[in-house]
């Protein structure tokens, strides 16, 4: 569905987007994710044909994004970060001025928009005026807006920014809901946690660069590859250590008062009769579990590993 | 027929019709424009009953007047409504959806233009009965009041225009107000400019031929037209009568100052100037027009870049091609992963080399090539097609090329998962010892 190819993108000599290539297949469902100044937003409007790009190339659904602007818009559906509102404006115009910008029949723009407000849960805010809307509404709106040419690609450029927790949990839902119904769906979003819960893959974005990509669970699987465990201690912390350093093969990452945190590459047998070993052995074990990083602090041992290298070679 | 009229009426114009329409402040300063016409009217009835005592024939008079009052709102209205249409529609983050929908920007530009004539006919329309007046009781041809409302529509599109390019310039909606005007200031001297570089190599002698020069300058098809109104005659009656000259600045005075001539030449005038600047104000919001502007300042600036030490990436920069992945196109839905590849390159494996398509069918160990160095060897510059505006695709490119970038770490890239290009790790391997033009580049 879209594929970007060396993509590159300066502000004079900052540069924002650094030799990005990217594939995102039809129904996926991507999430962008990178802190403040990254470049999700800078590569979201490139693709979007909003800004052009220094080099590189971008094809969506088979076609040069450059080359065929015009047919490009027609296959996307872009919601901005911010949504602007015009006075005086009634939800049901807002969604008929666009589908008449997009030259559709006014017979069909009139059912669609019914049946869009419907799909984001706003058929009893037809006749409100959009300025009166909540933000959170507001964005559902957007998204209405964003599919009444039915696109095929939706891209939503930090969507969930400024919402209460019911406005993100409805519009999750909502997103879902277009991904079931076969849309390929970008979004970017600063919140890592957020992007885990609904995409199926994300891509990771840092100074520019795409520093990892690929489908959620293959990166959480990637996460845990030193098999710590957290063994909590509530007496016998020495006596444990002892036992702990005659076992082959484990290593103890960090000692504390309550509790002991090990390296260790083995099968559950094997850790149950480690357990059994220390319980028997007379140490009071108050807990003893796989300790998984979440997505978040993979995000910041990413980001932070890229910085300390390329400081490293700075100096 | 209602999906003409659709097709036919812009719909920004209809959109920014309806929001108006709503809006109290456009009831209201409709409402007091008419209220200070109804001053003006009462204040010109007393002093022309004061001067022609009870001839009402000299109410026709008040055409003029009202007129002129009309005009003044147009110069005033319409620039402040089209210098914050663009602007308008930036600052409330509305203008990058109208751009991604299949509106060409010239016709968003023409409906923003439109929503302003629109806006300020209303105005006018509004004192028609005022100035109808000065038809039924002075006796002025109803042809008069038809033609100055055509006027009126042609000048408000003339300062619209202008007042939409000042819009493109600046985000702030005030900046692009006071620009609008700042320009009408500077279109005004410029029109008067001609004139006197005329009469001062003329020594003073053609002073009539002024007109001809004026045809720049909007205030001139009013005066012609208020004569004309007024005195049934053209202006040129005026002017004088230059049939009987001899050079050739005569008949062309004489043909241009007769009533008719003047004012449609002022009128399409006007009007080349208001599609002129509206095409540049399309182009000017056009994110793929000055995509090409900004390409050629970014390889300008890349021509002129400072010299940079050049470093050699030796080693495995690139593992051999698999057979399957040659000839296809890397948009063509495989990604080919921790590889770099060229069209040049095809069924060539080569190990630790970089090429591009200069190098057509010659294997090089460990050295990178660019177009650049194929006639001048380039003493300490980075130049690559990248950055020359030129697209990459199926090129090979270092990503530490592109900038002061240091060589990658090894990323926790999914496993098992090809669909995904993560960033180039071919570059792990670096050899300080080399130096060649057109290598890594490290500051």
């Amino acid at each position: 569905m879209l594929q970007i190819n060396h993509l590159f993108k300066s502000y004079n000599k900052f540069l924002a987007v650094n030799n990005l290539s990217l594939h995102i297949p039809e129904g996926d469902f991507f999430g962008f994710v990178g802190p403040n100044g990254a470049g999700k937003t800078t590569t979201i409007r490139i693709v979007c044909g909003l800004l052009p790009a220094t080099s590189g190339s971008v094809y969506i659904n088979g076609q040069d994004a450059f080359a065929n602007r015009k047919t490009i818009k027609r296959f996307i559906g872009y919601v901005p970060d911010f949504f602007g509102v015009y006075e005086n404006f009634k939800v049901k115009e807002y969604l008929e001025f666009y589908g008449s910008l997009y030259g559709l029949d006014p017979v069909a723009i009139k059912k669609l928009s019914g049946d869009l407000l419907e799909l984001v849960n706003l058929s009893d805010k037809s006749e409100d005026y959009v300025d009166l809307l909540s933000r959170g509404m507001k964005q559902r709106l957007c998204v209405a807006r964003a599919l009444m040419h039915n696109p095929k690609l939706l891209v939503l450029d930090e969507p969930s920014s400024g919402l209460d927790p019911r406005a993100r949990v409805e519009m999750k839902e909502l997103l879902l809901n277009l991904n079931s119904l076969g849309k390929t769906i970008i979004i970017s979003s600063h919140i890592l946690s957020e992007l885990a819960e609904m995409c199926t893959s994300i891509g990771v974005m840092d100074h520019g660069q795409l520093v990892t990509a690929g489908l959620l669970e293959d990166i959480r699987k990637s996460m845990n590859q030193d098999h710590r465990i957290q063994i909590g201690i509530s007496r016998g912390v020495e006596k444990a250590t002892e036992i702990l350093k005659e076992v082959p093969d484990l290593k103890i990452q960090s000692v504390m008062e309550h509790g002991i945190i090990i390296s260790y590459d083995a099968d559950d047998e094997t850790l149950n009769a480690l357990l059994g070993r220390l319980i028997g052995a007379g140490v009071m074990v108050s807990e003893f579990h796989k300790q998984e990083e979440n997505l978040e602090s993979l995000f910041m041992r990413i980001t932070e590993e890229r910085k300390g290298v390329t400081n490293a070679v700075i100096q | 027929m209602p999906s003409f009229s659709r097709k036919l009426i812009n719909p920004i114009l209809r959109k920014d019709v309806k929001i108006q329409a709503r809006s109290m402040k456009f009831a209201w300063s409709l409402f007091a424009y008419e209220m200070v016409l109804a001053v003006i009217f009462a204040l010109s009835m007393a002093v022309i009953s004061e001067v022609s005592g009870s001839d009402y024939k000299s109410v026709v008079s008040l055409f003029p007047i009202i007129a002129i009052a009309q005009l003044g709102i147009i110069a005033l209205v319409v620039p402040i409504v089209t210098a914050s249409s663009i602007s308008g529609e930036r600052e409330r983050q509305t203008f990058d959806i109208l751009l991604m929908t299949p509106l060409s920007p010239f016709r968003i530009v023409f409906g923003k233009v439109t929503t302003a004539v629109v806006r300020v006919m209303f105005f006018v329309i509004g004192s028609v009965p005022i100035m109808a007046i000065s038809f039924t009781y002075g006796g002025m041809s109803w042809g008069v009041l038809f033609l100055f409302i055509l006027l009126c529509i042609v000048y408000a599109f003339f300062l619209g225009s202008i007042g939409i390019f000042c819009s493109t310039i600046s985000r702030k909606a005030i900046l692009c107000v006071l620009l609008a005007f700042g320009f009408y200031a500077v279109l005004a001297v410029i029109a008067i400019v001609p004139n006197f570089v005329f009469l001062l190599a003329s020594d003073f002698d053609y002073v009539w031929e002024m007109p001809l020069f004026m045809m720049t300058n909007p205030v001139l098809i009013f005066l012609e037209f208020f004569y004309w109104a007024m005195t049934g005659e053209g202006i040129s009656a005026e002017f004088g009568d230059f049939s009987d000259r001899m050079d050739v600045m005569g008949p062309v005075s004489s043909f241009v100052l007769q009533k008719n001539v003047m004012i449609i030449f002022n009128i399409l005038g006007l009007i080349g100037i208001s599609i002129l600047m509206m095409k540049l104000s399309a182009r000017r919001i056009d994110p793929v027009r000055s995509s090409k502007r900004q390409e050629k300042r970014f390889a300008k600036m890349n021509a002129m870049n400072q010299p940079m030490q050049m470093q050699m990436a030796p080693g495995p920069l690139m593992q051999p091609m698999q057979a399957p992945m040659m000839g296809q196109p890397l948009y063509g839905g495989q990604f080919v992963q921790g590889q770099m590849m060229n069209q040049a390159m095809m069924g060539q494996p080569m190990q630790g080399q970089m090429m591009n398509s200069a190098m057509m069918g010659q294997p090089m160990q460990g050295q990178m090539m660019n177009q650049a160095m194929m006639g001048q060897p380039m003493q300490g510059q980075m130049m690559n097609q990248a950055m020359m505006g030129q697209s990459m695709q199926g090129q090979m490119m270092n990503p530490a090329m592109m900038n002061q970038q240091t060589p990658e770490v090894p990323t926790p890239v999914a496993p098992g998962d090809s669909r995904f290009a993560p960033p180039m790790q071919e570059t792990n391997a670096v050899n300080e010892n080399q130096t060649i033009p057109g290598g890594i580049i490290t500051k």
